[in-house]
């Protein structure tokens, strides 16, 4: 078994953000598919999971390859339970992603793409924090529109950046931004580094890094 | 229609909508007012509408280099290719009845190929459209420039019989429409010219059935819900740049009447795709009694780091010969006092002189390469050559660093039998491993891994040279050697883990008889078949093809007098055909023996050299994520000769 680049998209599906904001999502989420597809080390490296949450967190497409990929139908409604998205998140890269043992090379550190548009309707605190302390992934966290808040996001991870307005056109390049991070990543994972860091692609105009 | 063209919210993969549009402006693809409203609607945004210009740019630049070959061709400009630029010189035909002056054409030009030239006529019309599509597609997907379609003899053979009807049915030349009509018709067939590739399964179909990983595929595989191609590994030549690396490179020496030692080292994937070096190397010596071995791999992320790997080995095969030339191990009658020999005191020392001073001259061997790359930086300090390269830095000594495995031999008389004997020191990953007469495996090898996954440590690396650290990764053997493999990550990895691995990556160097080994009699082989779930000979042949898949290979265009497909065995598979473990069949000559009868990798391998063999095996075998350059030196007992 060879070594794999698991990522995950943990995506809010709050009521906000019925309507535009959900199609683009699920739009993005596509492109984003048939974009990683045309990268063959992505292909053979990249796989991928989709957590979505709005009044309960919920696993829609487990940590699967590319080619064998079935897009989640994305359905919006409910609150903002963020808490119970990271506890899932962290309860799914414990039993899917695979540790380096003597008889197996374990796989790579995961990438997480975590995208909410408002505040959190749970008690997320504690979940964030352990996130945080044990950083069992690469996560970047995304705030997506007025409505979210990116300082409440850097309790999570320090890698945070804000989109402006949740219009389709700032979600698809979201998406692409999202899509170049993870072909990035996978062709870097792939030579022996002497210094190992993800490094991002710069985010396009309509996204700001949070410092 | 094709689908994805009616719903105007498909605009948003612009990808695909931009083919449509840049297709349809040629005369690509059919016309339809759809695309005309459709295109009102993107070129609204100023991103679309630049995005447009700069695939439409690239697509421009890449036609014009298209036609202008033809013209070359047709003014009798070019070097001559002969029989690419005969169809070249259609291109100018193919414009001129696009443009309607079909009827100025000399008629007998039209037919001078050979008795098919009309099936081969439509073949060039509609290779030409599927070839500008797919170059227009891989424009608009990737940043890297599609290669000019290859016209030549050669890639147009074989002529699927399939094809050659559709071919006629398509109509005659003059009718464009018909043709384009044709293409349409075929993308949603998806038929392509290649005869592996005639089934309608699509990438996707295949990877669920085998439930593993899609194969390097050569051409873009349209799957028919989207016209986006699946990835596919490209080749690309390195650009030049100093030092230079080949390709590939393989050697041997015969050692004795049936011994040698073989190494290949290869290009892996990514590399090929990027179109950058190999960062491998290796270098193997006889000196006195000795065969001294070095093998090493350059960090991925450093500019200079084949560079470090080839000055390494280099380095240490030169010094080791120097220190090992006249040395003789001392005269023991007996196991016993060898295995007394070989023990270390508490500093880790060998007990024994003789042996101590191998080891001494190892880890001096590792010092002297170490002071070569320094030399070397120093001597690069000032050269703009490198400063440029190195994106505007000075070189210093990270930039060439690199791996190191090390590895000495010698044969030794003990008692009236013939010993191996063989010491080994590594710094980084790879692996050396060493496989007793009997069939046993001995991991010679310690690798280093750094403190984060993927990371490792090279001779470049603070304290990695370290007496102490060395002696920790210094490793003896003594026994009958059947055979000694050293080799960077990127084989080691594929046979992880290490043990048994390595009995599985001995066992498809002989299944696919890479190497040669004695094979006992038929009735032998039959006899210890009997034992297991295959019976006999007969039985082996028929389960083969559950053990044996083909590959293509990722090349480039130039190497002709190379497969572009092999037929590799599995020893994994084929002892879960035998039902029985990998250990056991590596003991088994007669097991072995039955498992690499029958084929070779491809026609012809037999009367290759085995550095050849192992040089085309190393460059085609697949394992899901290997895209490493690969390198592997072994020293094997073989035929007698």
């Amino acid at each position: 078994m060879s070594r794999r680049l698991p990522v995950y998209l943990v995506l809010d599906c709050s009521g906000s953000m019925s309507g535009d904001p959900i199609t683009a999502v699920s739009q993005g989420v596509k492109a984003l598919l048939s974009d990683l597809r045309t990268d063959p080390q992505a292909i053979e490296t990249a796989y991928l999971s989709v957590i979505t949450f709005e009044s309960v967190a919920k696993q829609v497409a487990p940590l699967t390859e590319l080619m064998s990929f079935q897009e989640p139908v994305l359905i919006s409604g409910g609150g903002t339970s963020l808490g119970a998205a990271l506890k899932l998140l962290t309860q799914c890269i414990e039993k899917e992603v695979q540790k380096a043992s003597e008889t197996q090379k374990g796989d790579w550190k995961p990438l997480v793409f975590l995208m909410t548009d408002g505040q959190p309707t749970d008690s997320w605190e504690s979940a964030a924090a352990e996130l945080k302390q044990k950083r069992p992934a690469n996560i970047i966290a995304c705030a997506a529109g007025s409505g979210a808040d990116e300082y409440m996001l850097k309790q999570v991870t320090e890698s945070v950046v804000k989109l402006n307005n949740l219009q389709p056109d700032d979600l698809k390049a979201f998406f692409k931004w999202v899509t170049q991070s993870i072909k990035q990543t996978s062709q870097s994972v792939a030579q022996v580094m002497a210094d190992p860091a993800i490094n991002l692609p710069p985010p396009p105009p309509g996204i700001v890094i949070v410092p | 229609m094709r689908e994805g063209v009616e719903d105007p919210k498909q605009k948003n993969y612009p990808s695909d909508f931009l083919y449509q549009v840049i297709c349809w402006r040629l005369y690509l693809q059919p016309d339809s007012p759809e695309i005309e409203n459709q295109w009102k609607e993107f070129s609204k945004s100023d991103e679309n509408y630049r995005l447009y210009r700069e695939k439409a740019s690239k697509v421009c630049t890449y036609l014009t280099q298209l036609w202008r070959q033809a013209f070359e061709y047709k003014l009798h400009l070019d070097e001559g290719e002969e029989v690419k630029s005969e169809f070249l010189g259609f291109l100018w035909r193919y414009l001129l009845e696009w443009m309607g002056e079909g009827e100025n054409l000399p008629e007998q030009k039209k037919y001078d190929l050979n008795k098919e030239a009309e099936d081969y006529t439509q073949l060039f019309q509609k290779k030409l459209q599927d070839e500008l599509c797919a170059a227009i597609r891989e424009i608009i997907l990737n940043s890297q420039e599609p290669k000019l379609p290859d016209f030549s003899q050669e890639s147009l053979k074989p002529l699927d019989e399939n094809y050659k009807q559709n071919a006629l049915t398509q109509g005659t030349k003059q009718d464009l429409d018909v043709g384009v009509q044709g293409l349409e018709e075929d993308i949603h067939q998806n038929q392509t010219l290649e005869n592996q590739q005639t089934q309608a399964n699509s990438a996707l179909q295949e990877v669920d059935l085998k439930q593993s990983s899609p194969r390097p595929k050569l051409q873009p595989e349209e799957n028919s819900q989207s016209m986006q191609s699946i990835g596919q590994w490209k080749y690309l030549p390195v650009s030049d740049e100093i030092d230079r690396h080949t390709d590939s490179h393989a050697k041997s020496i015969q050692l004795s009447e049936d011994s040698s030692i073989i190494g290949a080292r290869v290009r892996g994937k990514k590399h090929k795709h990027d179109g950058t070096n190999c960062d491998d190397w290796f270098e193997f010596r006889t000196t006195g009694d000795w065969t001294i071995i070095a093998v090493s791999d350059g960090a991925g992320s450093k500019k200079f780091s084949r560079i470090g790997a080839k000055l390494a080995c280099e380095a240490a095969v030169t010094q080791l010969s120097s220190d090992l030339k006249s040395h003789e191990l001392c005269e023991r009658s007996s196991l016993n006092e060898w295995e007394q020999a070989l023990e270390r005191n508490k500093s880790w020392d060998f007990l024994c002189q003789d042996i101590n001073l191998v080891q001494e001259a190892l880890h001096n061997a590792m010092r002297h390469s170490l002071k070569v790359i320094d030399k070397e930086v120093k001597r690069v300090y000032d050269s703009t050559t490198y400063f440029e390269l190195n994106d505007h830095r000075r070189p210093e000594i990270g930039d060439f660093s690199a791996t190191l495995l090390l590895a000495v031999h010698t044969s030794v008389n003990c008692g009236g039998n013939t010993f191996d004997f063989v010491l080994t020191c590594q710094v980084g990953d790879g692996m050396l491993a060493a496989i007793h007469q009997r069939g046993n495996l001995y991991l010679l090898g310690k690798p280093d891994s750094g403190e984060h996954a993927g990371q490792t440590d090279f001779i470049t690396s603070k304290n990695k040279l370290d007496e102490a650290n060395l002696k920790q990764k210094t490793f003896a053997f003594f026994n009958p050697l059947k055979a000694l493999m050293v080799m960077t990550d990127g084989v080691a990895d594929d046979y992880f883990p290490n043990n048994p691995g390595m009995l599985n990556l001995y066992g498809d160097l002989v299944l696919n008889q890479v190497i040669e080994i004695d094979k006992p009699e038929e009735s032998s082989i039959n006899e210890t078949l009997e034992k297991t779930r295959l019976r006999n000979l007969a039985s082996v042949r028929v389960a083969e093809e559950r053990f044996r898949e083909n590959f293509e290979r990722i090349l480039g265009d130039d190497l002709t007098d190379e497969p572009r497909e092999v037929y590799l065995r599995s020893t994994a598979d084929y002892a879960k055909e035998l039902e029985k473990p990998i250990e056991e069949i590596i003991k088994s000559p007669e097991l072995l023996g039955a498992g690499a009868s029958g084929d070779p990798m491809w026609h012809g391998a037999q009367e290759k050299l085995p550095q050849e063999r192992l040089k085309v095996w190393l460059d085609s075998y697949y394992k899901r994520g290997s895209f490493d350059d690969r390198t592997l030196v072994i020293l094997y007992q073989g035929v007698k000769a």
